[in-house]
């Protein structure tokens, strides 16, 4: 899984969220490092809905701008975590060696 | 108009490279969204809405579901004319007599100037019809492997690709030279490529919509009747005799209700005969645009009527069977 999907996944864990505040999440969690622009944003949202890791919750209209919000399917939680517990064990195993070689993480 | 409503307008007309649909407007949204207090989308933002949108089209896009199944109807119609087109083409590429273009006569079906006479002005042509039909093979063969990308593009390429370069001949004159050569490949390229992302979300629709052995017996039957529906041409035997036109024209017509009916059989009568009445206008535009017949009015005539007449039999055959269900 590549980081920006992880990160969308991520963002959509709690709560459901429309495609500018999934901009917005994606930027914060990765602390400003990984910025989407809203093609990129939704041509992996589209990749999830197909995988049917991501669905549609609800549309709503504000200040006459459609706002389509995305939730975290149960597909999708999944993955996540696995892909975190993934992750997670990657970490895990350079801590050691990096411990093992007197080096602080 | 103030600020917001002019970046609005901006990013509607930015996302407008998005097929039409729910999507176009969400991502128009997303793109104000992100760019609030400013006059306009960040270039960089808009090259990348322009962009996917873009890419999003040539994957099939967003489905529609505003036409249901007369989208699926079109859909099938577009691909079928491109592959019949194609075989046409094929069979027309293996006619192309090789003398100097300009010892043609003005109409090159002209009494007198024999079997085997050039349908084609120049080599030229001959080429682009020649890569077109290997292009519409291709893309049977694409689709039968699942690659629906490459086959979307290579039947839209096969098809546009015939049409414009020999539309592209009535205008660049009949002389065959390397400035002419390069002028009807480059139109037909660029014409090709430009419609193909339009025809794209249609053939996408196609692709979806009819199953594999759809395309292996259809591009089949329509390579195989419209061979020999050329091979009876009137027009290359130098007859012109009222039967062999009609066996012809009845040959190709018979053509299109082949490759159609397997859908009719599978989708609802509607779609059938849409597609059946799509079928018989594209084949006929694409008469019209090839030029060797334009002036021939009853073979016009009779074309349409073979696509109506069709549509009306199917049609008529799918309403009994439905009463009877």
């Amino acid at each position: 899984m590549q980081e920006p999907t992880f990160l969308i996944l991520t963002a959509l864990a709690d709560e459901a969220r429309h495609g500018y505040g999934v901009m917005q999440e994606v930027t914060a969690l990765s602390g400003g490092r990984v910025t989407l622009r809203p093609g990129t944003l939704y041509a992996a949202l589209d990749r999830l809905v197909d995988e049917s890791l991501v669905a549609v919750d609800r549309e709503e209209v504000v200040n006459s701008r459609l706002r389509r919000y995305y939730r975290l399917t149960g597909a999708g939680a999944t993955a996540l975590r696995d892909e975190s517990a993934r992750l997670a064990a990657n970490v895990a195993a350079a801590r050691r060696r990096l411990r093992r070689a007197g080096v602080t993480a | 108009m103030t600020r917001p409503d002019r970046l609005d307008r901006r990013c509607r007309w930015v996302a407008r490279a998005y097929p039409g649909g729910a999507r176009r407007v969400e991502v128009a949204a997303t793109l104000a969204d992100a760019n609030d207090g400013r006059r306009a989308p960040r270039l960089a933002d808009a090259f990348d809405v322009v962009w996917h949108g873009l890419v999003a089209r040539l994957r099939g896009g967003t489905p529609s579901r505003r036409f249901g199944v007369w989208g699926d109807a079109a859909a099938v119609a577009v691909v079928q004319a491109l592959v019949l087109q194609a075989a046409t083409a094929a069979v027309l590429a293996t006619r192309v007599y090789e003398k100097p273009a300009s010892e043609y006569p003005l109409y090159p079906y002209r009494p007198g100037f024999g079997r085997g006479g050039p349908l084609f002005y120049s080599h030229a042509e001959a080429y682009v019809a020649v890569v077109a039909a290997v292009l519409g093979v291709a893309a049977a063969v694409l689709a039968c492997r699942g690659r629906v990308l490459g086959a979307r593009v290579a039947t839209a390429t096969a098809g546009l690709g015939v049409a414009a370069a020999v539309a592209a001949s009535r205008l660049t004159g009949n002389e065959y030279t390397f400035g002419s050569f390069a002028a009807r490949v480059a139109a037909g390229l660029s014409v090709a490529l430009a419609v193909c992302v339009v025809v794209t979300p249609a053939v996408a629709r196609a692709a979806a919509v009819v199953p594999s052995w759809w395309w292996r017996v259809s591009a089949g039957l329509a390579a195989a009747i419209a061979l020999a529906a050329m091979l009876w041409d009137p027009y290359l035997v130098g007859g012109g005799r009222a039967t062999v036109l009609l066996a012809s024209y009845a040959m190709q017509a018979g053509a299109l209700l082949v490759v159609s009916a397997p859908l009719a059989l599978r989708a609802p009568a509607v779609s059938g005969a849409a597609v059946l009445l799509a079928t018989g206008a594209l084949a006929l535009l694409a008469r019209v645009v090839d030029g060797s017949h334009t002036d021939m009015a009853h073979a016009r005539v009779l074309e349409a009527t073979f696509g109506a007449g069709g549509a009306l039999v199917l049609l008529t055959a799918a309403v009994v069977t439905r009463r009877r269900a």
